[in-house]
Parts: structure tokens; C-alpha cells; sequence
């Protein structure tokens, strides 16, 4: 591919500077800062090209910006049983209900859009709602739309939210029989194994509004057991890092961090010879590759790791006692 | 930040205009100020991600208010890309746009479209999942925009009178 026109006499034919634009836009997020600096060479070299880009970067936002595109064809039915009929009442009526936006929530809000969206483990899935608000829902995660666009219920797994506060109308996200009422912007909750996980990235929130009233600024986290209503605070020292792959553990165990593992790439991990109460302090960057993660953990925490069928299995160690 | 210089270099060959690129950079480090963004893999990268986002931004911004049949306003805050919560509505003619010629492109090339854009995912995990090479997955995105830029471009534009080959049925067929 030509990477650098040399000079600005160089002239190309219109439909030239518009592929390289479109290849530009391929592979512009696998380029490193030289490969930048390539990109700006090829604008620099003529207005052509920069006019193919800016047509191209155009369409490209405009995408990034359609609801229904977040809808995929072909998942399995059963692990995607909502957007499955999303999807199934035809893409074109979908589209056209999502793409009215605002005016046709507001009227008919739930006939038209699914109002529970649920993904399967190692798949992320961002959620929009009007106004602003953006929920990234980690893998093996529901989460119910309420009434209006400014409440939710999170059944189970993970989600961060990024909320366009409103005083008059805050955001409430329902979790178990806890509320989480946001007084500001950013903040990832989990719901598992009967603990709710707040942390709160930018602004601050309110759990349970109703009674503890307990507030939680940026950089906090607050963790409840849900059957003894014990509350414990932390510091997040990173918040909806599991979106880049990073997951952070303080103070947890070897079960939480399989857990997590799931919930981000789908990897199905057995704990054997009483691993899962492994004390565990630390981060983990996933690197996409399961099998390379799932051994990365196991030398970390210096345990034997095998593979049965589609299951890993992590068990002591057997060369140290 | 010893990227400034080709940051400018880049907001200046998008924005055509050395004052715009210099109010805009300073927009982007006032932005990565409150921006706490979670960890990131190549932190230079992702800054001339940013720098170029924010001149598209300004260039559709212009656009709308230059050309009203251009009036696609800024959009929703893709996660970490954009991370102003602030912005408007898209117009809603432009989506409907893009709507339709998503709806007319192949399953398999509006998958690879949604994994590469939305999902970011790897072009090497697009080429997984969808069993193809990793170049196949190059071309396919690429006619993927090539389709979508010429649908963009086209005057006429009427969604239902399209007639593409039963794509909508293809749809419908799905349980």
C-alpha cells in the first residue's frame, strides 16, 4: 500500500485517495505513532487526500453512532435470546425503531426496543440510552431497561456506566435489594456470588439512597454481602478496567479472579485441592489469547494448570509442597 | 507530551487551519486532564485516536452549520474514544442513511463491520470468528466503507425503494 506520497504535485485519481483513506480507516487502530506520523505525511501531501479522509472519518463517526449496529446477526440463539428477536422482527423495522431515537422512546418505548439485554461470558456489549448515557456490559451480565431511560435493574454479572447526570431526574441503577443512585458520571457495578461491587471512576453515587444512604466518591469502591448486609470500603485504584482487559484484584481470592476470567474471555476454569480460598492481591492483563491468560494465571500463583475438553483446570502444585 | 508537534501536524492537515488545530489540541489535553482513562496499551496511539476524533468532530460541526443538507450533528461518546457525555443527537436523516445501507450490505460484511467498529475487536479475532483470512477480513471492511461513503455521498436516497436482493427476507428468516 502506498503509505506516503512524496510531494503535493502528486496526483491521483479521486477514487485513489479515497481507498487509501478506507484503508487508512482499517487499520487505524493497530497503528503505533509512526505509523501516525505516516498518516499525517499522506494528509500533508495533497488536499485530495485530505478531503477522501475527512468524507471517509464522516461515514465512519456517523456508524460508531447507529444503535441497531450493535445488534450482530448470527449469534446462537440461546445464548442471545434477546437480541435474537431484536434482530428477528427484521433488521429494517428494528433500525428504523432505534433510529427514530428519542421521539419514538418516549412514545412507545417498549414495544419497539428490548428491554433486557444479556450477554453471553467473554462477549461485551455497549448499551446507549438517550440522553448520553452509556453502559458497557461485561460478559455474562443481564441487565432490565426500566420505565424511561433513567433506571435499570442489573440481574447479575457486571456493567460500567457512564451517566449524563440530570439533578431532576437521577439515574438509579436496581441491584438485589440495593439502590445505586448516581450524583455524578462514571461507575462499574458487579452482582455476584451474593456480593454487590460498586466503584465509582468520576463523580459519585449514593447506595442504598433509602437507608445506609452510603456515598461514594471517584476513586472508591464499596463492596456489600448481600445476605448480612455488611458493607466493606475500598480504594478502586482502577474502574471498568476489565473493558481494556485489565482486571484488578485486592484483597480477593483465586475464585474471584476465575470469575472475572469468565465473565471477560469465556473461559471455563475448575479450582481443585481447595485453590478457590487462594488469597489473591494484584492485577492481570488479559492478552485476548485464552490458553495464554488461563497459564499466565496458573504461573502467577504458582499452581499446576491442565486441560480437559473445554475446561482448564488449575489444582496444586505438585512439584512444590 | 513529545507528541504535541505531530498532534498539531495532524489536527492542522484534518482542520485546514493552524488556530482551529491549536484550540483544538488544547481541547484534547484539557479533556485527558478530566478524562481518567483506564489503562492503556500504546498511550501515544491513543492520543492521535483522540486528536483525530475530536477534528472529526469539528468538521462535521462545521459542516452542519455551512450546509444544511450536511447537518449530522455529533454523536453519542463511543466508550474511552470520545469521552464528552455532552453532545447532541444525531440528526436523524443521516442515521436512517446509514441504517439502510447497513441493511443492504451482506450479513457476514455488516459482522465484520460491527466486530472491527463497535466491538473493537482485532482484525485477527474478526478473521477468527468469521473463519476467513486476515487480508479477506481487510478487504471486506474496506468495501464495507466504500459502500457506505458512495451510499453517503448519493443524493437520492429512499430506504424502502431499494430493492436489494431479498436482504430484508434473509432477515426475517432467522428464528
Amino acid at each position: 500500500m502506498r503509505l506516503i506520497a512524496m510531494s503535493a504535485e502528486t496526483h491521483e485519481a479521486p477514487g485513489g485517495a479515497m481507498e487509501a483513506a478506507i484503508a487508512w480507516h482499517v487499520q487505524m487502530p493497530a497503528m503505533d505513532a509512526a505509523r501516525w506520523a505516516d498518516l499525517v505525511a499522506w494528509l500533508e501531501a495533497a488536499p485530495e487526500h485530505q478531503a477522501a479522509f475527512d468524507r471517509v472519518a464522516a461515514a465512519d463517526r456517523l456508524l460508531a453512532a447507529v444503535p441497531g449496529l450493535r445488534q450482530r446477526s448470527g449469534e446462537p440463539p440461546s445464548a442471545m435470546p434477546v437480541r435474537r428477536r431484536w434482530w428477528r422482527a427484521g433488521a429494517g423495522i428494528a433500525l428504523a425503531a432505534s433510529l427514530a431515537g428519542v421521539a419514538l422512546w418516549t412514545v412507545a418505548p417498549r414495544d419497539r426496543l428490548p428491554t433486557t439485554f444479556a450477554t453471553a461470558a467473554g462477549k461485551i456489549q455497549t448499551v446507549r440510552l438517550a440522553e448520553g448515557t452509556a453502559i458497557v456490559l461485561n460478559g455474562d451480565t443481564r441487565l432490565t431497561r426500566g420505565d424511561g431511560e433513567r433506571s435499570v435493574r442489573l440481574d447479575g454479572g457486571e456493567a460500567l456506566f457512564a451517566v449524563r447526570h440530570r439533578a431532576d431526574a437521577p439515574f438509579t441503577v436496581e441491584a438485589g435489594r440495593y439502590r445505586i443512585v448516581d450524583v455524578g458520571t462514571v461507575f462499574n457495578v458487579r452482582r455476584d456470588a451474593g456480593r454487590l461491587m460498586v466503584s465509582v471512576s468520576e463523580g459519585s453515587v449514593m447506595v442504598d439512597p433509602d437507608s445506609a444512604r452510603l456515598a461514594l466518591h471517584a476513586g472508591e469502591g464499596l463492596t456489600i454481602d448481600e445476605a448480612s448486609g455488611l458493607a466493606t470500603r475500598w480504594k478502586a485504584a482502577s474502574v471498568g478496567g476489565w473493558q481494556a482487559g485489565e482486571l484488578d484484584f485486592d484483597r480477593a481470592t483465586l475464585a474471584d479472579v476465575v470469575a472475572a476470567f469468565h465473565r471477560r474471555n469465556g473461559a471455563e476454569i475448575r479450582l481443585e485441592g481447595g485453590l478457590s480460598v487462594l488469597p489473591f492481591t494484584g492485577n492481570v492483563r488479559l492478552s485476548g489469547e485464552t490458553a495464554r491468560d488461563v497459564e499466565h494465571l496458573a504461573r502467577l500463583v504458582g499452581v499446576d494448570c491442565r486441560r480437559e475438553g473445554e475446561i482448564w483446570v488449575l489444582s496444586p502444585s505438585k512439584v512444590r509442597s | 507530551m513529545e507528541q504535541r508537534p505531530m498532534i498539531l501536524r495532524l489536527l492542522s492537515a484534518r482542520l485546514g487551519n493552524r488556530d482551529e488545530a491549536e484550540e483544538t489540541a488544547q481541547e484534547l489535553w484539557l479533556r485527558l486532564q478530566d478524562a481518567r482513562p483506564g489503562p492503556i496499551a500504546d498511550p501515544a496511539a491513543y492520543l492521535f485516536r483522540m486528536a483525530c476524533n475530536l477534528a472529526t468532530d469539528r468538521r462535521i460541526a462545521a459542516g452542519r452549520r455551512g450546509a444544511r443538507e450536511k447537518a449530522w450533528q455529533a454523536v453519542q461518546p463511543e466508550s474511552g474514544e470520545y469521552p464528552d457525555a455532552e453532545r447532541g443527537l444525531i440528526a436523524r436523516g443521516e442515521l436512517q442513511r446509514v441504517g439502510s445501507l447497513l441493511d443492504a450490505m451482506p450479513e457476514r460484511m455488516r459482522d465484520a463491520l460491527v466486530m472491527f467498529r463497535l466491538e473493537q475487536r482485532p482484525q485477527k479475532a474478526i478473521a477468527q470468528e468469521l473463519g476467513m483470512s486476515l487480508s479477506g477480513v481487510e478487504k471486506l471492511l474496506g468495501r464495507a466503507y466504500r459502500q457506505l461513503v458512495a451510499g453517503l455521498a448519493d443524493p437520492v436516497m429512499e430506504p424502502a425503494a431499494q430493492g436489494e436482493r431479498g436482504q430484508h427476507e434473509v432477515d426475517c428468516h432467522e428464528r
